[in-house]
C-alpha cells in the first residue's frame, strides 16, 4: 500500500473530500443549467454536420404534403386547407422529432453506454432531458420553417396571421407541450425495452387522425376533445389553424385562448409526470440492474 | 493495522447482489467486504460471472445491493449518492459511448459540464488531458472516425476531467494494443501520483497488467473474496518456501545434488540445462539449479559449497510464483476458463 494516505492525513482528506461534495443550491441549478445547455448542443450542430438527415427529413414530410395537397385539390377543397395541411405537416415534423428523437432516445442511449456515464455523472436526468428537449426543438424549427417556405412556395399558401404574437405563442406553447411529453416517453420507451419500436410506430401513424393534422379534431366528435385534452397536437394544430388561417376559424373546437391554455397545463403536467418518471426509471434500474445499462 | 481505524476510500461490509433471473434468483455477490486506502490502486480479478462488474456498479451508485452497505470516502452509495457522484468517475472497457457527430474536443466539453467544471477551468481541462493522452492531433476528429484505441485513450481523458477522488476502472484495457495499454496504464499512475489521496479500483483480466498495477488485489469467484493481499503477499500464499535459481558453468563431476541436498534448510535440489528442462546436472557445461529453501538464509550454506567445489556461479535469482498460478490455485481454473454467466 505504498501510495495510500492514512491516519490523521486520511481524516483530513476525507473531511476536504466531503467539503468538495457539498454543493450550494445556486451551483446546483448554474451546473443544471449548463448542463442543458452542453445536452443541447449535439442536438443543434448535429444537424448541421449531418446534411443528409436534413435532406431526408425533408424530403419525406414534403412528399407525404404532396400527395394530400394534390388529394385535396382534385376533390376542389378550399385552398384554406392546403395553407392548413402545409401548417400541419410542419408542426407534424416536431411530432416525429418527440418520438423518435426524444422518446427512444434514452433507449439508445443506454445501448451505446452514454447512459451509463449521465447517471454517474452528478448531473440529473433531468437536465439531460430538457436538453434534449430544447435541442431537439431547436434543431427542428430549420426544418418546419423549411418545409413551410416549401409549401408557400409549391403551392402558394396564403396566410393572414392578424396576431404575429399569438400565432408565436401558439407555435411555442404547442412545442413545449410536445417535448414534454416527449420527456415522459423517453422513460416509458426506456422500460417497454423491445417494444420501443412499435410504440414509436404507434404514436407516429395514428396522431396524423388523432391529432388532426389533416382535418379537424372537431369532426371526430368526443374522440376528438379526448385527444384535444391529451395530445398536444390536437390543441396545438386546430389553434394555428384558427390563428394563421382565419377562413378555418369555424372548425376550431374550442377558442384559440382556451387550446393555449391547454397546451400550457399539458406541458405543466406532463414536465412532473416526465419528472417524476426519470425519478422512476433510474430507482428501478438501480434496483433491476439491467434498466439502465446495457447487456454486456 | 491501525490506518483500518482511518476511514477508507472504499468501505464495504457484507455486499451482496441477487438479480432475478429466469430461471430463478442468480447470486453474482456473496458477501463482500472490501476495505481500500485512501491513495490505493486495488485490482480486482476474477473469471466472468464472478462479481466484479457488479461490485464496480454498486460501489459506482449504478446498482443497488441487495444486501449490506457501501460508501465512497465515508459517504453512503445508495443514500448520498449525489454527493459520491461529484467525486468520482468511471471507465468501462470497449466503451463506444458519445455522440459520433461530436469532435473529440467537443465530447469531452460537454462532459466537463456535465461534471459541472466552469467553462473556462473545462475548457483548460479538457486541452490538457488532450495534450496528456497525446490526442491533441485528433482533436477536431469526428467521434464516430476514432479507432478502437482513440476511443479508449479519449474515455481515459473524459474520466480524469473531473480529477475524481476515485475513478472506477472496469477491464479498461481490453481491445487494446500493447502500446495504448501500456500508454492508459502510465497515465493511470500519473493521475495517481499527482494528488495523494487518489483511488482507483481496477478489475481486469489481465494477470500482468494487475501484478504490475496494482498495490493490492482481491482475487473473486462465484461472488466471494477468495484472497487479498499485495501481489507478493499472495503469491507467498501458494509458495511458503523461497525458491532460487542457481546457475553455474558447470558441476564437478565428483559432486552430486544429493550432497547439496543434504546441507540444511535445503527442502529439494533439481538442475535443468540452460533452456530450462532437466538434466541431470552433473559434468554439464551449463546448468541452473533449482533449490527449494526452508528460509532465504539457507542459501549462504548452498552457495558455499558449491564455491568450494570449483563450480562458478553465474546467477542467482530467486524465483516467484506467477499471479496466474496463484489464481489458478484459489480459483480452480485459469482465468481465461470463463463462466457462461455473463452477470458478472
Amino acid at each position: 500500500m505504498g501510495n495510500s494516505v492514512v491516519g490523521a492525513e486520511a481524516t483530513a482528506l476525507i473531511s476536504r473530500i466531503h467539503d468538495e461534495t457539498t454543493w450550494s443550491l445556486g451551483r446546483r441549478i448554474r451546473h443544471a443549467f449548463v448542463s442543458v445547455v452542453a445536452r443541447a448542443y449535439p442536438r443543434v450542430i448535429g444537424a448541421a454536420r449531418e446534411p443528409s438527415w436534413l435532406f431526408f427529413d425533408l424530403v419525406f414530410p414534403i412528399l407525404g404534403m404532396c400527395s394530400i395537397v394534390f388529394l385535396l385539390r382534385s376533390r376542389g377543397v378550399d385552398e384554406a386547407w392546403i395553407a392548413s395541411t402545409i401548417l400541419a405537416t410542419a408542426l407534424l415534423s416536431f411530432w416525429i422529432s418527440v418520438v423518435w428523437m426524444m422518446g427512444a432516445q434514452f433507449h439508445w442511449e443506454r445501448d451505446s453506454g452514454n447512459l451509463l456515464l449521465y447517471i454517474t455523472a452528478p448531473v440529473g436526468l433531468g437536465a439531460i432531458a430538457l436538453g434534449m428537449a430544447i435541442g431537439g426543438a431547436l434543431g427542428v424549427v430549420i426544418r418546419a420553417v423549411i418545409i413551410t417556405v416549401a409549401g408557400v412556395l409549391l403551392f402558394g399558401a396564403k396566410y393572414q396571421v392578424a396576431d404575429p404574437f399569438l400565432l408565436a405563442l401558439v407555435m411555442l406553447a404547442g412545442v413545449a407541450a410536445m417535448y414534454s411529453l416527449g420527456v415522459c416517453l423517453s422513460s416509458i420507451f426506456l422500460i417497454s425495452g423491445r417494444e420501443a419500436d412499435h410504440l414509436g410506430s404507434l404514436l407516429n401513424e395514428p396522431m396524423h387522425l388523432l391529432g388532426g393534422v389533416y382535418a379537424p379534431v372537431r369532426s371526430m366528435g368526443t374522440v376528438g376533445v379526448v385527444a384535444l385534452g391529451i395530445l398536444p397536437l390536437a390543441p396545438a394544430i386546430d389553434a394555428l389553424r384558427q390563428v394563421a388561417v382565419p377562413q378555418l376559424a369555424a372548425t376550431g373546437i374550442l377558442p384559440v385562448g382556451v387550446e393555449l391554455l391547454i397546451l400550457l397545463a399539458m406541458t405543466a403536467v406532463f414536465g412532473v409526470i416526465g419528472r417524476a418518471l426519470l425519478a422512476h426509471i433510474e430507482r428501478v434500474g438501480r434496483a433491476g440492474g439491467k434498466l439502465l445499462a446495457r447487456a454486456d | 493495522m491501525s490506518e483500518s481505524i482511518a476511514p477508507a476510500a472504499v468501505h464495504a461490509t457484507g455486499i451482496g447482489r441477487v438479480f432475478q433471473a429466469k430461471g430463478g434468483p442468480v447470486t453474482a455477490l456473496d458477501g463482500i467486504d472490501l476495505r481500500i486506502e485512501p491513495g490505493e490502486l486495488f485490482g480486482v480479478l476474477g473469471p466472468n460471472g464472478a462479481g466484479k462488474s457488479t461490485l464496480i456498479k454498486i460501489l459506482s451508485t449504478l446498482l443497488l445491493p441487495s444486501t449490506g452497505s457501501a460508501s465512497i470516502f465515508g459517504l453512503d452509495v445508495v443514500t448520498e449518492t449525489a454527493r459520491v457522484r461529484r467525486i468520482m468517475n468511471l471507465v468501462a472497457g470497449g466503451d463506444f459511448s458519445g455522440y459520433g457527430l461530436l469532435t473529440v474536443r467537443e465530447q469531452l466539453a460537454m462532459f466537463a459540464q456535465f461534471y459541472g467544471l466552469p467553462y473556462r477551468e473545462g475548457m483548460a481541462k479538457v486541452d490538457a488531458q488532450l495534450a496528456s493522452f497525446g490526442i491533441e492531433e485528433i482533436r477536431d476528429r469526428k467521434i464516430s472516425a476514432l479507432s478502437t484505441g482513440q476511443r479508449q485513450k479519449l474515455n481515459f481523458a473524459r474520466s480524469f476531467l473531473n480529477d475524481p477522488w476515485i475513478l472506477f476502472l472496469d477491464e479498461p484495457t481490453i481491445g487494446l494494443d500493447v502500446s495504448a495499454a501500456r500508454d492508459v496504464r502510465d497515465r493511470v499512475r500519473a493521475f495517481q501520483a499527482e494528488q495523494p489521496g487518489r483511488t482507483v479500483l481496477l478489475t481486469t483480466h489481465y494477470m500482468a497488467e494487475a501484478d504490475e498495477m496494482c498495490d493490492r488485489i482481491a482475487i473473486v469467484d462465484h461472488g466471494r473474496i477468495l484472497a487479498q493481499g499485495t501481489p507478493t503477499e499472495l503469491k507467498r500464499m501458494v509458495q511458503k518456501d523461497a525458491l532460487f535459481i542457481v546457475g553455474v558453468d558447470a558441476l564437478p563431476a565428483a559432486m552430486s545434488l544429493d550432497s547439496l541436498r543434504a546441507l540444511p534448510g535445503v527442502l529439494s535440489v533439481a538442475a535443468r540445462d540452460s533452456d530450462g528442462s532437466d538434466a541431470s546436472g552433473v559434468g554439464s557445461p551449463t546448468v541452473r539449479l533449482a533449490i527449494g529453501l526452508k528460509e532465504d538464509a539457507a542459501l549462504g550454506g548452498v552457495i558455499s559449497t558449491l564455491a568450494a567445489s570449483g563450480a562458478h556461479l553465474q546467477e542467482i535469482a530467486k524465483s516467484e510464483p506467477t499471479l496466474e498460478e496463484v489464481f489458478v490455485q484459489l480459483v480452480g481454473r485459469g482465468i481465461t476458463e470463463s463462466d457462461e454467466s455473463t452477470n458478472g
